[in-house]
């Protein structure tokens, strides 16, 4: 009989067992969570076996909240609380909501930075929050499969998503306490799902038509490097478009009017909906609303749906030709979304390409499978060498100039990550502050682009007009998240920096509502930060340990090993106590110590690679 | 958006700042100062591990740095702690700064022109040759007359390809001027590539504007 085998204790039995780390698909109708298990990816169904969680919300009157299946079920009887498709409220501000009009049966009132929030019976929620109850519902799918915390996790998001809807996404998880170890963009998750089972060489397009949002990217695939060359879109372009159209030609059809409850609302957007789905396999539909009953033909379909349809094959024309490539340069079309089943969507895209699209992995589950390959690699379960995702951003960053017009610093389609500064001066003669608008998008004037922020630069040294150098830099990282900062160069003076976020919300309102929400599962705040602190310095302690064994000695004197080795040490001793201040300080000065040997390692693997005969070696393709 | 608090680190695009040479002792000063000198400084060319000469192997150009984000990309240090995770995006740009200025013959031509010491203006520069300025002029034109054309997308292409070989064309001279040591000369040319890329990108916004019309 074989011993069983006992370690010793405060000694981890197995330091390098597979971490648990997911992809999380967060979608306007649907949302999944998926992971690799014996190297498939694999999406982590609910009980009732279904991979899909539907992107529907329901704060009912005791304070619960309902996600799901049940929520949507429920849609119809209480559309005030029932919150679906919330993806398209995410990052934007109360104008681009009265924009979308009528189409949002909700209560919507306008939060503070112009957060537009839609008021429940459970007060007034932000898209935010509304969306880290869908997250918190996939994090608790995904523990209860995988029997553990999750270390991180790797969300999708449209390419086309702006720095604010972006952001917003990352707010949502840090809501939920999720560790984002990247945000994705969903057609190059896509083709990661795809181009590894069949390694493929030669340039992609994915067109993803989701709920929601349209996106389309052209890839070079070139031995597990995908290199995003193009990326274009509508962020307010799907499916539910679709739904609206059917439901719009209903109401005219049935001379419905225009004061519609919301209850009629949902009710006929609900019937747009499976009318559409059933005339997927089909070729008509018996319409029938109260005593209004009629036929929708495929046909009659296509005639309401065209015109939607065709600004998408807009979108990949002007994307291909950003790319620099003809239809015929591309070798294959992957496509993604559920309403890529349709069968007209199929038709116009086949025909734009001239080539038959790849639909072999579901379009629903594509983006959740490929992120969970990237977050399995992030997490660091696999080696990073077979796979490398190089992404662009979708649409221009600039700062406004004299005159309302903008003067753009990155232009789309860059790759990232990517720095780049500009030169300002001042205008007047002493002048000591300076207001900056960030903006992002693709005309010339301000007032056409999307604001992201503004912010003041203060403290600048007075001086005559035109002789200070501010240098701005705006830096975008690879979760393609913007962040800006400015310098006055001649006299190294730094300047204060204060920030109004355009839309969104600002650190102090994420985190009452971290507090708020912890409050709710009745968590002591203060036990909470402890145990944040503890999670944190044990990140730190492993990351640094395992770094200190590879590298430590090679790399460090004897004396600064030694001084590392105990500074980790102490971290060791102390976090497990309760006191989270002297953690958080302890894992500062840690932070500071390790900074030199940071850069050493980081030079030793750039050292690595410049070593030349390595590069040399391969071939040029 | 996030704006950075801390102001010390942030100005990756400063490669050749001269404040990098001065030793390796003063991290309190910020890590880019002892980074600047290991890679900051490296010219693009030896990053890439190119000749420095204005043609360029444009596979090679584009193995290379596939190899080389392969080792610096944040991606790979995603597990990494916070330190290097931020030096990993900050190297991340540098080598998509340098492979976006190789892989642009403009770009390319000013960075080696920069880096035999001329830092002037080249798109303010004047441009002697009148008869580059005349077809410049004439292209102009085309521009004008081109909403009225029959054919619009058409024409438009064909001003492109037009636009696009008198580029190479510049390129050549450009190749042989610098590399005969005239700079001067080669300067001018540059210039010249300023004109052409801007008619270029005037080109492109318009093709916008007429997809969007259709």
């Amino acid at each position: 009989m074989a011993l069983l085998q006992i370690s010793e204790p405060g000694q981890s039995p197995a330091p390098h067992t597979r971490k648990l780390a997911v992809g999380i698909d967060l979608g306007t109708t649907n949302s999944l969570v998926a992971t690799l298990r014996s190297g498939t990816a694999e999406t982590l169904n609910d009980a009732a076996d279904s991979a899909l969680l539907p992107s529907v919300v329901q704060y009912a009157g005791d304070g619960g909240v309902v996600v799901g299946d049940q929520a949507k079920l429920n849609a119809a009887g209480d559309p005030l609380n029932t919150i679906s498709s919330v993806k398209r409220l995410m990052g934007r501000g109360i104008g681009d909501i009265k924009s979308l009009g009528s189409q949002l049966p909700y209560s919507i009132s306008a939060g503070d930075n112009g957060v537009p929030l839609i008021n429940t019976c459970a007060g007034a929620k932000s898209a935010v929050e509304i969306s880290a109850e869908i997250l918190r519902v996939l994090a608790q799918r995904a523990q209860a499969a995988l029997g553990g915390k999750l270390e991180g996790c790797v969300i999708t998001v449209p390419a086309y998503f702006d720095d604010a809807q972006r952001q917003a996404t990352k707010d949502a998880a840090r809501l939920a306490d999720l560790n984002v170890l990247r945000l994705l963009n969903e057609p190059t998750a896509a083709a990661v799902a795809y181009g590894l089972d069949r390694a493929e060489e030669g340039v992609i397009a994915v067109y993803d038509l989701g709920g929601g949002t349209f996106d389309i990217s052209i890839l070079h695939l070139s031995r597990g490097v995908f290199e995003v060359l193009a990326t274009g879109g509508d962020s307010a372009l799907g499916g539910d478009d679709f739904d609206h159209a059917i439901a719009n030609w209903l109401i005219q059809a049935a001379n419905l009017g225009e004061d519609l409850t919301p209850q009629i609302q949902r009710q006929l957007l609900d019937m747009a909906r499976a009318s559409k789905e059933a005339l997927t396999l089909q070729d008509s539909v018996l319409v029938q609303f109260g005593n209004f009953s009629a036929e929708l033909t495929r046909a009659q379909l296509e005639t309401l749906i065209d015109p939607l349809i065709e600004k998408t094959l807009h979108a990949c024309k002007r994307t291909l030709r950003d790319a620099g490539l003809k239809t015929a340069s591309i070798d294959n079309v992957i496509l993604v979304g559920g309403s890529t089943r349709m069968p007209r969507v199929r038709h116009k895209v086949q025909e734009l390409f001239n080539r038959e699209p790849l639909v072999n992995i579901d379009p629903d589950k594509v983006v959740a499978l490929g992120a969970a390959i990237q977050a399995d690699i992030l997490v660091g379960n696999k080696s990073s060498d077979s796979l490398l995702l190089l992404d662009v951003i979708p649409l221009s960053l600039g700062l406004e100039t004299m005159g309302g017009l903008v003067e753009k610093i990155i232009d789309r389609n860059t790759t990232i990550p990517v720095a780049k500064a500009q030169e300002f001066t001042t205008f007047k003669d002493g002048q000591t502050a300076m207001a900056l608008h960030v903006v992002q998008g693709e005309r010339d004037l301000v007032k056409d682009c999307r604001s992201l922020a503004r912010f003041e630069l203060r403290n600048i040294p007075p001086m005559v007009a035109g002789a200070a150098h501010i240098r701005v830099t705006f830096q975008v990282d690879a979760d393609g998240l913007l962040s800006v900062s400015a310098q006055e160069e001649s006299s190294g003076v730094r300047s204060t920096i204060v920030v109004k976020p355009s839309y969104g919300l600002d650190d102090s309102t994420i985190t009452n509502m971290l507090l708020d929400s912890f409050a709710n599962a009745k968590m002591d705040t203060q036990e909470r930060a402890l145990r944040e602190q503890q999670v944190e310095a044990e990140r730190v302690i492993e990351a640094l340990a395992n770094a200190l064994e590879q590298d430590g000695e090679q790399l460090l004197s004897p004396g600064e090993f030694a001084a590392l080795n105990q500074g980790l040490q102490q971290l060791r001793e102390m976090h497990n106590g309760t006191d989270s201040e002297a953690i958080k300080l302890a894992i500062e000065q840690l932070a500071a110590l390790s900074e030199n040997f940071a850069a050493q390692r980081m030079n030793a693997a750039i050292g690595k690679a410049l070593a030349g005969q390595s590069l040399s070696d391969f071939d040029p393709s | 958006m996030r704006v950075w608090r801390e102001l010390s680190h942030l100005s990756v695009a400063r490669t050749r700042n001269k404040h990098y040479h001065k030793g390796r002792r003063h991290f309190s000063l910020g890590l880019l100062h002892f980074l600047g000198m290991l890679v900051f400084t490296q010219n693009y060319f030896s990053l890439l591990e190119l000749p420095e000469q204005f043609m360029v192997d444009e596979a090679a150009l584009a193995s290379h740095y596939r190899q080389l984000q392969k080792r610096v990309h944040p991606d790979k240090f995603a597990s990494h702690t916070e330190q290097e995770q931020r030096l990993a995006v900050q190297f991340s740009a540098h080598v998509n700064q340098a492979y976006s200025c190789l892989r642009s013959p403009l770009k390319r031509a000013v960075y080696l022109l920069e880096l035999r010491g001329l830092k002037g203006q080249f798109a303010q520069m004047t441009i002697g040759d009148s008869a580059f300025l005349l077809q410049q002029m004439q292209l102009r034109e085309d521009l004008m007359d081109l909403r009225a054309a029959p054919n619009r997308l058409a024409a438009l292409e064909k001003l492109q390809q037009q636009a696009q070989a008198m580029s190479a064309s510049i390129q050549a001279e450009f190749q042989v001027q610098f590399n005969a040591g005239h700079l001067e000369l080669a300067q001018q040319h540059v210039a010249k590539l300023h004109f052409i890329d801007k008619f270029l990108a005037d080109l492109h916004q318009l093709e916008d504007q007429l997809l969007d019309e259709v």
